[in-house]
């Protein structure tokens, strides 16, 4: 098992430290993209900057992976990363292209990792989890806080997917500033934006519900983070920008309230499957 | 046993069985680079991938009762293949045989780790371990 685990892991390494790297010292050519949608969202990306982003997150998760510093929590980083790979590299630039190969390559072995770390993952998972207070005594006054908290950030999330798929409940922005308007279009053309809505319908419900709320959280939040950039770096529009932060304040908040379920996550060198703490 | 022992921590000793173990996964993930990601991404992959490779030998030496510096001589070929290969790739002429130097090498350093004894006793390493 250990072998598996570690041809999955250098395999891994291998592919994001140079893929990471590539956008900050370049090494060889950025595939841009040869179908119409890809190109847009991916000149959208890189216009937006939130391409260094990706790729900063790529090339930390492959030093984590490779040092063996906060694995767990580097991949949890990654796989919004990974899902908007595929995304990219499949149904953009087709379910038959050659670039299909990488997207499920990078996918598959992002979950194979994920995997491997599986017993730092499940307190996340756990289906009735209560948030705590924050601090070491639990209040009244902080519970219904972070009550409070979990009812306005699970209604906004289902709002905005309500509003999306079903019925308008809340406007969506569309933006004014340039960047802002080019990447929404490029996330409306490319269909991304109901990939980002179905995750925010899904977990807007879970969160109200208080059904897998870490993974709810954790789920949502690089939403939640680009979101904020749209609003606050591309958009500027101060109400916009002051619901953009406020969305990241609800989501982080609700998180360090369940930081008992992340703890696993937050261990710094965890044990893989089949690994034991006998030195080699 | 575990990956950062193994393929993270340069210091201390690794036996010849968890030697030879840890190696299979890493020549395998350079066959998966070598055999099926073409051109630049699949040769900088492969860089990549011998920073773990220069960790298990200096364990393997350590285990042996030897200093990790002769390691410096494959680190140089590897180092001037790379930049003839990947970077230099019009200086085929020196490029070749600096590949081929540098897998020599490469090759009687990993060979030396599946046959060299280790030392039974603790050395200046640590205790033998695996």
């Amino acid at each position: 098992m250990q072998y598996a685990v570690w041809f999955v892991r250098l395999v891994f390494v291998a592919w994001m430290v140079p893929a990471g790297l590539n956008h900050f010292v370049p090494l060889f050519p950025q595939p841009l993209g040869n179908q119409p949608l890809s190109r847009e969202l991916f000149l959208a990306l890189i216009d937006s900057r939130l391409f260094t982003l990706v790729k900063a997150v790529e090339l930390f998760a492959g030093l984590c992976a490779l040092t063996g510093f906060y694995v767990p929590l580097a991949l949890l980083m990654c796989m919004p990363v990974a899902v908007c790979v595929w995304y990219w590299d499949v149904p953009l630039q087709g379910w038959d292209s050659l670039s299909a190969i990488y997207g499920w390559a990078v996918l598959g072995f992002t979950c194979l990792m994920c995997l491997t770390y599986i017993r730092s993952y499940l307190p996340m998972l756990a289906p009735l989890a209560r948030p705590r207070s924050l601090g070491s005594s639990q209040t009244p006054l902080v519970g219904h806080i972070v009550l409070a908290a979990r009812i306005i950030f699970g209604a906004w999330l289902l709002a905005n997917g309500i509003s999306h798929f079903v019925t308008p409940l809340l406007a969506m922005p569309a933006g004014h500033m340039p960047l802002a308007v080019q990447l929404m279009t490029a996330l409306h053309n490319s269909d991304l934006i109901d990939v980002v809505m179905a995750i925010q319908l899904v977990t807007g419900a879970l969160i109200l519900a208080g059904l897998f709320l870490p993974l709810a959280l954790c789920v949502v939040m690089p939403i939640s983070v680009c979101a904020a950039y749209w609003s606050v770096i591309l958009e500027r529009e101060p109400l916009g920008a002051l619901l953009g932060l406020a969305a990241v304040g609800l989501n982080a908040l609700l998180m360090v309230a369940c930081l008992e379920h992340y703890r696993g996550v937050l261990v710094r060198r965890p044990l893989a499957l089949g690994e034991t703490e006998a030195r080699a | 046993m575990r990956y950062e022992s193994l393929f993270v921590d340069a210091g201390g000793r690794t036996s010849r069985g968890p030697f030879i173990g840890a190696l299979i996964p890493l020549l395998l993930a350079g066959a998966f680079y070598h055999l099926w990601v073409f051109g630049k991404p699949g040769q900088f992959a492969g860089l990549v991938l011998f920073f773990p490779a220069f960790v298990l030998h200096a364990r393997r030496l350590h285990d042996m009762g030897r200093s990790a510096w002769p390691l410096a001589l494959p680190v140089a070929a590897v180092a001037a293949a790379a930049w003839f290969h990947i970077l230099r790739p019009e200086e085929a002429a020196v490029g070749r045989p600096a590949i081929y130097a540098a897998i020599a090498l490469c090759a009687v350093f990993t060979l030396w780790g599946l046959i060299g004894a280790g030392e039974s006793g603790a050395n200046r390493y640590g205790e033998p371990v695996g």
